[in-house]
């Protein structure tokens, strides 16, 4: 629990003035403004259904269950909507999918086997999750991510630094994580030459770079103290400069390198640590971020959502909590994609791994598929004891699906919009996923066993895989292609195939 | 470690947030048709890059020399290392380029930049060469994909050219067909079924929301149903071909997947890579050079063998290389480490005259004595053998783009 140490000390100074929250209704007055300014017509709210799995895959990284839409729609309060948000932001659920979707983000979306072999990776995925969970302010976890040293278990933060100290034990990766996740600035191009749009000189890179230099990769993150040895290495551009942050400020001769760089980074003028994290979390929830990469776009909006969240504690609760809430968020997603753009339609979203991940996991249940198979695999209960950690099980399958599902390495994201011919191809043709959508853990069987009639059995395929009831149209068209088939069973999954293959099923909507 | 470059991810990002998708990738002029001796392509990548010494030019009585030894080969003069005894058997057709240098020794820049001719950019991504090339030339078969890639994720996709056009990857070398192939439960006209039903049912969505990447999904998925339904799908399947046939290229994955790749071809598709690897050899280097090559050589030469014997290797240019070479000093694992100041590619038809070796390193192959072959120089030459002007511009987002920028093509291959 030492990571909570610094918490309560902000908590006691903290309690002499009032605790702003993010102000309700601020997004909304703002869209109000800029819809009524350029005489805007903004667009319906979602219906409940719609709501209830964008919320769903948003804040859990799952899709709805039936029952969950069913007691949704039968909700007759007025509140009904903020009350769910509430209930999933206090969630485990959501510790867990936003914690991994961190994971993803501080791993650069790279995870290897070897991070699932390291059995302390655990303890890192443990870590964000409980940090996730008890929502300590961001200050104090950027502060556990850039400045903790440590042991991979007893300072579970430093597995981030350690994953991005290369063999050659240089601190490059990490200065450009830093920069990217903690200031909101991309300073690649400044390792070799001068930036050629930001102002970032190759100096700069290299005094921001050179707080990273003691680090060393020993099993634990190890400080080794300052030193440069032997000349600097022109392929790479390296610089032996002072450790200077990009305001110019230079640590106390006696901090330790580490805490001057959390320090720095949570102390910037226009809070960029606040501010990146504002525009990480607008970008996960309508995938698009509020300013572009010259800070044009909606900078005031940003500017007092960013206040708001520094003045209320960096409590990324809150900060979810006032963008769910909003009207922008809940708006029904039909539109144009200027609509969209212009925040005059809800948000649409290509899955993200994580949401990719758990929805296939459930529609092709693999968490017990893999059980399965694996004690019949090996007959013995006790073989391979590492297999029983559920992260570690978790992790495996996350890995045997990406494989499978879509290309190594590669959001589908990137891959709806590069190779998507080829993850078509696997969705309709492939003989092991076509088989996973039959099998006897899947949905299908699942709807099948519970329901007998031709319309009822539709109507919770329905539910399972888009949240919805059919309309009286699909379900007519559905029916009569079950009862015109000569093998029903075939018809069903036929059914399920379509209903998989659909852009209604794959986009967050 | 230069890291300079920017993902496809955030690529896709960027595009996305600017709305410029739609614009991406258009020629920026329309010239004339490409008209080289080339007219398809097969590109053999050795990714993990191979020991320049341990396979075409070998080094024998130097120091650098290492387990194996130098054979003559059909051409007097021309020596390879031993693993390669059919390769050497057909050097008639085949040229070496011995002198092909760059300055990257990180194997995911260099292989980037051995697949565009450009190095990794900051904002943008470059194509696939052989979406390039399938653009330039126009797609064979409009059923079928204009580039292949077997047996590996490439380090690039399409680039700034619009989705469809990227290279369709089969990344299983073992079992490259396994997504094109009809699956025992569903025939034609199960697929068919379903797919009518899926166009009526995502009608109402998609008319609903209008965007890009709902329109590049319904894009690959029509792209994927015409593949998948096409009569030219059976070249994806080697196993109708005949036992003789088969065993020329040897009874291993590469093997097949070069097959596939020589039925590929002459079914219309425009560009084939096979990624065959890792030839990542810092440890005991010779044994595993000595398995790989098990495999490579009799592919590679029942590849140039069978184009032949069919009559399309004149106009079918092969490529055998990889992201760079390997240190001529052999470490203490019995390994060798990252080298680029000189490595080897072999090249056969679409223009190529058989038989001719372009440049020399130094007696232990330390250093370029002799012509050397910068990477845009080889890029040059491929688009020169295919008839594309390098200098034709693209639109990346805003910006022109050259399909290549400089090189010279290396004359001394086709002349």
């Amino acid at each position: 629990m030492r990571w909570l140490a610094p918490l309560v000390c902000l908590v006691a100074s903290a309690q002499d003035a009032p605790k702003p929250t993010i102000s309700e209704g601020a997004i909304d007055a703002y869209f109000d403004a800029r819809w009524r300014s350029a005489q805007v017509k903004p667009g319906e709210p979602a219906d409940d259904t719609s709501f209830l799995r964008r919320l769903t895959l948003d804040a859990a990284g799952r899709l709805p269950t039936p029952d969950e839409v069913r007691l949704f729609g039968d909700d007759k309060s007025a509140d009904k909507r903020a009350k769910a948000i509430d209930r999933l932001l206090a969630s485990e659920e959501f510790a867990e999918y936003v914690s991994d979707v961190w994971l993803d983000a501080l791993v650069d979306h790279e995870v290897t086997n070897q991070d699932f072999a390291r059995a302390h990776f655990g303890a890192f995925r443990s870590w964000l999750r409980r940090a996730v969970h008890e929502d300590i302010p961001y200050s104090e976890f950027v502060r556990s991510l850039v400045a903790d040293r440590g042991g991979r278990h007893e300072k579970p933060a430093v597995n981030y630094a350690l994953k991005h100290l290369g063999t050659d034990q240089l601190p490059v990766k990490l200065a450009i994580m830093n920069a990217r996740l903690f200031l909101g600035r991309d300073i690649r191009c400044a390792q070799c030459h001068d930036h050629p749009f930001d102002t970032m000189t190759q100096d700069e890179f290299w005094g921001f770079a050179n707080f990273m230099r003691p680090l060393r990769n020993r099993g634990a993150l190890v400080d080794i103290g300052l030193r440069y040895d032997g000349a600097p290495r022109e392929d790479i551009g390296e610089l032996f400069v002072k450790p200077k942050f990009f305001d110019g400020e230079e640590p106390r001769e006696d901090e330790p390198l580490g805490d001057a760089l959390a320090r720095f980074i949570l102390s910037t003028t226009d809070s960029l640590h606040a501010r990146a994290y504002v525009e990480r979390v607008w970008k996960q929830l309508f995938s698009r971020t509020l300013t572009d990469a010259k800070g044009r776009g909606h900078r005031e909006l940003l500017d007092r959502l960013t206040r708001d969240f520094v003045a209320g504690g960096e409590s990324p609760k809150k900060l979810w909590r006032a963008i769910l809430r909003s009207r922008v968020y809940q708006m029904s997603s039909a539109g144009k994609e200027t609509a969209r753009a212009a925040y005059a339609a809800g948000p649409l979203k290509v899955m993200n791994p994580q949401q990719y991940f758990n929805v296939f996991q459930e529609v092709f249940d693999l968490r017990e598929a893999h059980k399965t198979m694996y004690e019949k695999l090996y007959k013995n209960p006790n073989a391979g004891e590492q297999f029983r950690d559920p992260q570690v099980m978790r992790m495996m399958m996350f890995d045997w699906a990406q494989d499978l599902l879509f290309p190594k390495g590669r959001s589908p994201e990137e891959a709806n919009a590069s190779t998507t011919v080829r993850m078509a191809m696997k969705f309709m043709n492939n003989k092991r996923v076509l088989s996973m959508m039959i099998w006897q853990w899947g949905t299908l069987k699942k709807v099948l066993n519970r329901k007998s009639k031709p319309s009822d059995r539709i109507d919770e395929l329905f539910l399972a895989m888009l949240s919805r009831k059919p309309t009286a149209d699909e379900r007519a068209t559905f029916v009569d292609y079950i009862r015109e088939a000569s093998d029903d069973k075939k018809a069903y999954e036929d059914v399920l195939w379509v209903l998989i293959n659909s852009a209604e099923f794959l986009f967050v909507h | 470690m230069h890291d300079c470059g920017c993902s496809r991810r955030q690529f896709v990002r960027m595009t996305m947030g600017a709305g410029l998708a739609a614009s991406f990738g258009m020629p920026l002029a329309f010239g004339q048709d490409a008209k080289g001796p080339a007219k398809r392509c097969i590109l053999v990548f050795l990714w993990g890059a191979p020991s320049q010494l341990d396979t075409f030019d070998p080094k024998p009585g130097a120091d650098t020399a290492g387990e194996f030894k130098a054979i003559d080969t059909a051409v007097s003069g021309i020596q390879v290392a031993e693993v390669f005894p059919r390769t050497a058997a057909k050097m008639k057709d085949i040229s070496l380029v011995r002198t092909l240098y760059s300055r990257d020794p990180n194997h995911d820049t260099a292989q980037y930049t051995l697949h565009t001719g450009y190095r990794k950019a900051a904002d943008l991504e470059h194509p696939h060469v052989g979406s390039i090339v399938a653009n330039e030339l126009g797609e064979g078969a409009p059923d079928l994909p204009g580039c292949v890639v077997i047996g590996s994720d490439p380090p690039v996709g399409g680039g700034y050219l619009p989705a469809e056009k990227g290279p369709i990857i089969f990344d299983k070398l073992d079992a490259p067909a396994e997504d094109v192939l009809a699956p025992p439960n569903q025939n034609r006209d199960r697929l068919d079924r379903r797919w009518k039903m899926l166009q009526e049912f995502d009608s109402t969505f998609t008319a609903e929301h209008q965007d890009a990447r709902i329109e590049a999904r319904r894009r690959a998925y029509d792209k994927a149903y015409k593949v998948l339904t096409s009569a030219k799908v059976k070249a994806f399947d080697v196993r109708t071909e005949s036992d003789e046939t088969r065993a020329m290229y040897g009874d291993s994955p590469v093997g097949r997947a070069c097959l596939m790749a020589r039925r590929l071809v002459e079914s219309g598709v425009r560009f084939v890579e096979v990624m065959f690897g890792s030839w990542d050899t810092h440890n005991n280097n010779f044994n595993q050079v000595r398995d790989l090559s098990k495999q490579l050589d009799p592919a590679l030469a029942g590849l140039v063998e069978d184009l032949k014997r069919k009559g399309m290797l004149n106009d079918t240019l092969v490529i055998c290389t990889g992201e760079f070479g390997r240190t001529p000093q052999i470490n203490t694992s019995n390994g060798r480490d990252h080298w680029t100041r000189n490595w080897c590619a072999a090249m056969a038809g679409g223009g190529v005259q058989g038989g001719r070796v372009v440049g020399r390193t130094n007696a232990e192959g330390l250093d370029i004595a002799e012509r050397p072959v910068s990477v845009a120089d080889f890029f040059a030459t491929i688009h020169h053998l295919h008839g594309i002007n390098p200098e034709k511009k693209y639109i990346a987002g805003t910006r022109p783009m050259k399909i290549l920028d400089g090189g010279v093509p290396v004359k001394e291959l086709y002349e």
